[in-house]
């Protein structure tokens, strides 16, 4: 059964301009349809980039090195911005990370609605509205006409939150992005964010791209994921593998933290290495319970563990 | 020691970070100080005199002896331009500097405060700002005679607001910061607090508009010194030379007024660009930094 | 096991009025209603709540960082809102904050180290404050080599451990924690928490930690409150609080809390705005599924075991029926 590749990423290298320092290092993607992919990694390991790259939206200061990205058919490279824009505008949504700055203060949320609606479907004023109601009762929000009325700073977290899904999905995309999508809200209110999104993901069996710190988020979203270090994919595979069995020692440590209670309280020590220091080898092998000679040489290339799992690890966990 | 920014898009992660804040202002005041030496020096080395008439001499125009030519008086222009920066530019520069000062302090006590200070001083501020400049600079000198000093105490009044309102709106953000919470937190006192955590962060603004003072103090004294209510006669001064001149221009005496224009027009000019300059140089530092 | 107390909050309320031009009506919020708790000597007290419950609020008050309204906070038997000069300089070397977010909670302008600094007291030379605010650092694990770095070069989890530092600086009896982990990676929070907890066992100052995350209350508290739009509904040791918790809302947090299985609770819907200024009835009443006709009356902390307190009249219905089978 052939799978339709929605999103490809080859070789993509992205360094800051000042120094060559990496900031992400050779990443390879691949997102086929309907899939829920997430990638995984700390502040600093280079996901957001990855993002930026993908929408074409690389900050001052960094330039992309090698690699492309395949989308809808088109390929491009990361600095080509202008061609990245126009396959965003075909396919790509995104979900940001803090609503509030995403929502424009001026206008209530049906105008919002509005807004987006009528540049895609044409639709009246009268017909986005009942479009948005629709759209929100769908994510279990309560009396979503009131909702509409209100101006974003009104809205609680959660609520701008789910306004922003909403906006994401109206437009059918060919692929949801969503940038930490419950970095800033309550637990009480992550665990109905997260219960909402992934009702709506599997309903529409839509092709799907969660970017998190947070495990737990990935857990509840995704089937197959990445993990990020210090700008490199450590590791990949289906989530519910890695999560039972993972290869890499910081999978490891990741699935570790999500069990934290009183009598052992699960951290990784250490930090991400600097910009500067990353040099040869393993850039994990500081923070590693089980390094060993040659994470010092070099960094480790990828090794398949099965047909869907890779790890670059030269001591993996379970070996 | 080297800046190594965590965040990767740090555009000067790797300028030295050893400028003080200080090099920002002081640089604007030693170029003043720096024009205002050039100036003393041409007037010292100048054979004649700037407010002495030379017999015969009315109305030359520019020549080799004269590179400016002459007014009606039979004074060098030259030299009269020269010496009219000690007027023109050190008396505005003198008069925003202690507006500076004290709009300042009022400024950030207003918006670290805030409460009955505040308003009081807002309204205050606001109903001078109301008060037609040349109506204002009339009635003082009504009040206080002319002259270089009532001049200084004009200008440093027509400013206030503007640098009570600048540093007020830059506090008043930062005064519900959390590092100001911390810092009070730590048990700092409220003259710590702002002169340790408000001040240096808003130092910045208030120095790139001191220049924009600058250029429009000039253009207030030369203004009020043409209707004849600032620096009196016979002294150098831009205005006094313009008006000096236009009453003449339509006779062909064109380098009269011509010059001391062209002088006022160059120094706001550059006064410009020196606080365009100045908020660059910061923003650029600022970058470096975060 | 007699536990002194330190701070004694007493009917606390702070309210917000927002007036709406020269329009008669006010807008007004109670972001505080009449709270009364105790920290005592060497405990770590959880203040539980979701945003907008009151917890940053009630932090800072306690810390004399905003004004009270009504009711009191003592400290050592001394009115707080009364200090003055070297009695407030004092409490503020016992009493420290530490805020949410390191990054701002630092000035970008000046170093780490100076930052830190701040907190030592006076009345010692630059250098020996210099040496002290090293020391402080070095106990939560960052180098001296930071000490003149500024602020964007630290990353967030060793910003939040220079801000612990800073408050340790002035010796504090007492380090309220205003969500302290909410702003940092999975990965690093138990790093934050691990520090504490050895801090608190080698200083014995009592640890007050506000936080929306069941997950680190257990991991570290002692006892807990739970806080809801402004009120307290729920207070108990950790013990008891997560194997019997009395109130429908610490039912319905506990429920969310994280875990693979959590599917989320019928208790919690959408969020609800805060109550009406002099509405007295249950705040909880729309979203508690076990509402009646006698939640419209104002509630009150009622006991239902030795320093377990519950502002739900019907606690002892499932107290009785066991946690096994919660409504």
């Amino acid at each position: 059964m052939n799978v339709k590749t929605v999103l490809e990423v080859r070789d993509l290298s992205v360094s800051r301009e000042l120094d060559g320092a990496g900031v992400l290092m050779d990443a390879n993607l691949k997102i086929t349809a309907g899939q829920r992919v997430g990638i995984v990694g700390e502040s600093g390991s280079g996901k957001t980039t990855l993002i930026n790259s993908l929408l074409g939206q690389l900050p001052e200061g960094l330039v992309c090195e090698s690699g492309e990205i395949a989308f809808l058919g088109g390929t491009w490279t990361a600095d080509k911005r202008s061609a990245a824009g126009e396959a965003m505008g075909k396919g790509i949504s995104t979900i940001p990370q803090n609503p509030m700055i995403s929502l424009n203060p001026l206008f209530r949320i049906e105008a919002q609605f509005h807004q987006v609606l009528s540049r895609h479907f044409s639709t009246s004023r009268e017909e986005s509205r009942e479009k948005s109601i629709h759209l929100l009762e769908e994510l279990a929000m309560s009396e979503p006409a009131t909702v509409l009325r209100r101006y974003p700073h009104e809205l609680s977290g959660g609520m701008a939150q789910r306004v922003m899904i909403a906006l994401a999905t109206a437009c059918d995309p060919v692929l949801l992005v969503a940038d930490e999508p419950t970095t800033g809200l309550d637990v009480t209110v992550e665990n109905q964010v997260l219960s909402v999104l992934r009702k709506k993901l599997d309903e529409d069996n839509r092709t799907f791209m969660v970017i998190s710190h947070d495990l737990e988020v990935i857990a509840r979203l995704t089937e197959y994921t990445y993990v990020m270090y210090a700008g490199r994919i450590v590791e990949q595979g289906p989530t519910s593998e890695l999560l039972e069995k993972p290869a890499h020692p910081y999978t490891q440590g990741l699935v570790d933290c999500l069990q934290t209670s009183r009598g052992s309280i699960k951290f990784i020590p250490g930090n991400l290495p600097d910009f500067g220091e990353r040099r040869l080898g393993c850039l994990y092998r500081n923070r590693c319970t089980r390094s060993i000679a040659e994470c010092v040489v070099q960094h480790p290339a990828h090794s398949a563990i099965s047909s869907t799992r890779s790890v670059a690890c030269y001591n993996k966990v379970g070996a | 020691m080297t800046h190594l920014s965590r965040n990767p898009t740090g555009a000067y992660a790797q300028t030295p970070k050893q400028r003080s804040l200080w090099s920002f202002l002081l640089w604007p005041l030693g170029v003043v100080a720096l024009i205002y030496g050039i100036s003393q020096l041409v007037v010292w080395i100048s054979p004649y005199d700037p407010e002495r008439t030379i017999e015969k001499s009315q109305l030359l125009p520019p020549s080799a002896q004269h590179l400016f030519g002459t007014d009606s008086n039979g004074m060098d222009i030259f030299t009269r331009i020269f010496a009219a920066i000690e007027n023109d530019i050190l008396l505005p520069v003198a008069g925003v500097i202690t507006a500076l000062i004290l709009g300042t302090i009022a400024g950030v006590y207003a918006g670290f405060k805030g409460k009955y200070l505040d308003s009081l001083a807002s309204r205050f501020t606001e109903g001078l700002q109301a008060i037609p400049l040349f109506l204002l600079g009339l009635t003082i000198v009504a009040a206080l005679g002319n002259g270089a000093t009532v001049l200084i105490i004009l200008i440093a009044i027509v400013n206030i607001p503007i640098f009570f309102r600048l540093s007020r709106s830059t506090t008043l953000p930062l005064s519900n910061a959390d590092f100001v919470l911390a810092a009070r937190g730590a048990g700092l006192s409220d003259f710590r607090i702002i002169t340790k955590h408000l001040v240096p962060n808003i130092t910045v603004p208030i120095v790139a508009q001191f220049p924009i003072s600058c250029g429009y103090g000039i253009q207030v004294v030369a203004g009020l010194s043409f209707l004849g209510i600032g620096i009196p006669i016979p002294s150098a001064e831009w205005g006094l030379m313009i008006k000096d001149g236009a009453s003449i221009l339509v006779y062909g005496n064109w380098w009269v007024s011509f010059f001391p224009g062209l002088a006022i027009l160059i120094t706001v000019i550059f006064f410009h660009i020196l606080g365009r300059q100045i908020s660059r140089d910061y923003q650029r530092w600022i970058a470096g930094r975060s | 096991m007699h536990q002194e107390t330190l701070i004694k909050v007493e009917k606390l309320s702070r309210i917000y009025r927002q007036g709406i031009g020269l329009a008669s009506q006010k807008v007004v919020t109670k972001a505080l209603d009449n709270i009364s708790l105790e920290v005592k000597s060497g405990e770590i007290l959880c203040i539980v709540g979701e945003s907008g419950s009151g917890k940053s609020t009630l932090l800072r008050c306690i810390a004399a960082l905003d004004e009270i309204d009504k009711g009191t906070v003592s400290y050592a038997s001394r009115e707080v809102s009364g200090l003055r000069r070297r009695a407030l300089k004092e409490f503020r070397q016992d009493i420290q904050l530490v805020l949410q977010n390191p990054r701002t909670s630092f000035n970008p302008m000046l170093t780490v180290g100076t930052s830190v600094m701040e907190n030592v007291s006076r009345e010692e030379q630059t250098q020996g404050r210099r040496y002290e605010a090293v020391q402080a650092l070095a106990q939560v694990g960052i180098h001296s080599s930071f000490f003149d770095r500024l602020p964007s070069e630290l990353s967030g989890g060793e910003l939040q451990r220079a801000a612990i530092a800073r408050a340790l600086c002035s010796k504090p009896k007492v380090i309220l924690l205003d969500e302290p982990t909410s702003a940092l990676d999975l990965s690093i929070r138990g790093q934050i928490v691990r520090l504490l907890l050895d801090l608190q066992t080698q200083r014995n100052f009592s640890l007050v930690i506000s936080t929306h995350d069941l997950a680190l209350a257990e991991s570290i508290a002692d006892r807990i409150v739970v806080l809801y739009f402004g009120q307290v509904v729920e207070v108990a040791s950790a013990e008891a609080f997560f194997t019997t918790p009395l109130h429908p809302y610490s039912y319905g947090l506990l429920s969310s809390r994280r875990s693979r299985q959590a599917q989320g609770s019928g208790v919690l819907l959408d969020s609800s705005s805060p109550p009406e200024f002099g509405n007295q009835a249950c705040r909880l009443i729309s979203r508690c599924p076990f509402s009646e006709d006698a939640c419209q009356n104002e509630q009150i902390l009622l006991t239902y075991e030795t320093d377990h307190y519950s502002r739900c009249w019907k606690s002892q219905d499932w107290k009785n029926k066991g946690n096994g089978d919660k409504p």
